[in-house]
């Protein structure tokens, strides 16, 4: 048997090219970091860890509903497969949900783009994560209502688990944000 | 399938032809006439920005003319795009009309600040603030193309998974689809570039600029050729 890779080559061609987007800006977050450490560490001071660490949890979770949800669809199974999706999607909402509550904890103390380069990364890191975890809500919410017929084309298939992957690469590139922001010392 | 509407095949490449035309035109003017490319930092002083539009003033202005009359160049590509989406959607085809409508209006975001660069050139004595204003105006302008370019990408995206059609014979098979969508995800970038002047995120960094700029002529190529393929095919086929 071949080995077989999930989704399709196209889908691997955009996640590998927004991971080297990404992997560039982390490089230069870690490059303009080593300028100022002192200066990175107490920005970072001012974030709170523990919604750091809830979001990296309902990410993952969410990761492991749409994971599940893609096996449902493989299987036929067009009753879990919606909800396992939806559930997925409840986390993305959480997550929006507790970024913008930390914005505005962060707005609150008067800290903006302009306060320190630290929060210039951070708002733009986290800002353009945002904006691929609502992109990725988009495509949950669409096999959220896709799946609640049985998908039989091959293609069909193969866009599920393009859209699944998609959502693991968002949490992929949390997990790496959430260690060089909150995390390194 | 195949019951949308009959363009000519020779219409249509006429037109994609004046696109490729156009933006080759619009490249040279871009880069060998106005020299804005590489980008000026968003961080320039003033009287630094008011020299970018005084120092050879004359080959300046008439980059803005060659600009000028080649930066339409997204209006017929988006025609034709629109015409091969609308022979493969039923009913009204309401997929085209918005890659359509959002393509002609988006040209906007292409011609439009060439323009004001043409102000910006055309006293080149007056106080290098207000030379500023319209540095930042029609730079910001030209980068943050978020309002349009999102929309007009979706319909294509969404066509190249759903077609019927083979990948080898139409205008948009699904390795366009990803394109596409990665050319959508990216188009978030720039409007960061109202919040940085300077570094990965300002106008002329990475994200705003390289990026979408890359993509957008990778995607302008990709869709130029299967475009012409698809016509090919069309033209055998007798249809």
């Amino acid at each position: 048997m071949q080995p077989r890779i999930p989704g399709e080559p196209g889908i691997w061609l955009l996640i590998f090219g927004e991971m080297t987007v990404f992997a560039v800006l982390f490089a230069s977050f870690l490059h303009a970091r080593h300028g100022d450490v002192a200066g990175f560490l107490a920005g970072q001071a001012h974030l709170s860890k523990g919604i750091g660490i809830a979001n990296t949890l309902l990410l993952l979770t969410s990761s492991l509903f749409v994971a599940k949800g893609v096996d449902m669809v493989k299987q036929g199974d067009s009753i879990h497969a919606p909800r396992l999706f939806a559930a997925g999607l409840a986390c993305a909402a959480g997550f929006v949900l507790l970024k913008a509550l930390e914005y505005a904890q962060l707005f609150a103390e008067g800290i903006a783009v302009g306060s320190h380069p630290f929060f210039g990364w951070y708002f733009a890191l986290t800002a353009l994560h945002l904006g691929h975890v609502l992109i990725g809500s988009l495509l949950l919410s669409a096999l959220t209502l896709i799946t609640r017929k049985p998908l039989t084309r091959p293609l069909h298939l193969a866009l599920t688990e393009s859209a699944g992957c998609f959502w693991h690469m968002v949490d992929l590139l949390w997990i790496v944000i959430f260690a060089l922001i909150y995390l390194v010392e | 399938m195949h019951q949308g509407p009959n363009a000519s095949v020779g219409g249509q490449r006429f037109m994609i032809w004046l696109a490729i035309a156009g933006a080759a035109l619009f490249a040279f003017a871009y880069i060998a006439m106005i020299r804005f490319f590489p980008p000026p930092p968003a961080d320039l002083p003033a009287d630094q920005v008011a020299l970018l539009y005084s120092a050879h003033n004359v080959r300046f202005r008439i980059g803005v003319i060659l600009g000028l009359i080649s930066g339409g160049f997204l209006v017929p590509i988006s025609i034709v795009i629109s015409v091969q989406m609308a022979r493969l959607e039923k009913g009204v085809p309401i997929w085209a009309i918005l890659q359509g409508v959002t393509g002609a209006i988006g040209s906007i975001f292409i011609w439009l600040p060439v323009l004001v660069w043409g102000v910006a050139a055309f006293s080149p004595d007056r106080p290098p603030e207000l030379t500023l204003i319209f540095h930042e105006f029609s730079w910001l302008f030209y980068i943050t193309t978020l309002a349009l370019f999102p929309m007009q990408l979706l319909g294509i995206i969404y066509l190249c998974f759903s077609k019927d059609e083979p990948d080898n014979v139409s205008a948009f098979p699904r390795w366009l689809g990803y394109l596409t969508a990665w050319q959508l995800v990216q188009s978030f970038g720039g409007p960061m570039a109202v919040l940085f002047k300077t570094g990965l995120f300002s106008w002329n960094g990475l994200l705003p600029f390289w990026i979408p700029f890359s993509l957008f002529f990778a995607w302008f190529a990709a869709i130029c050729w299967t475009l012409l393929r698809a016509l090919r095919c069309q033209k055998a086929a007798g249809a």
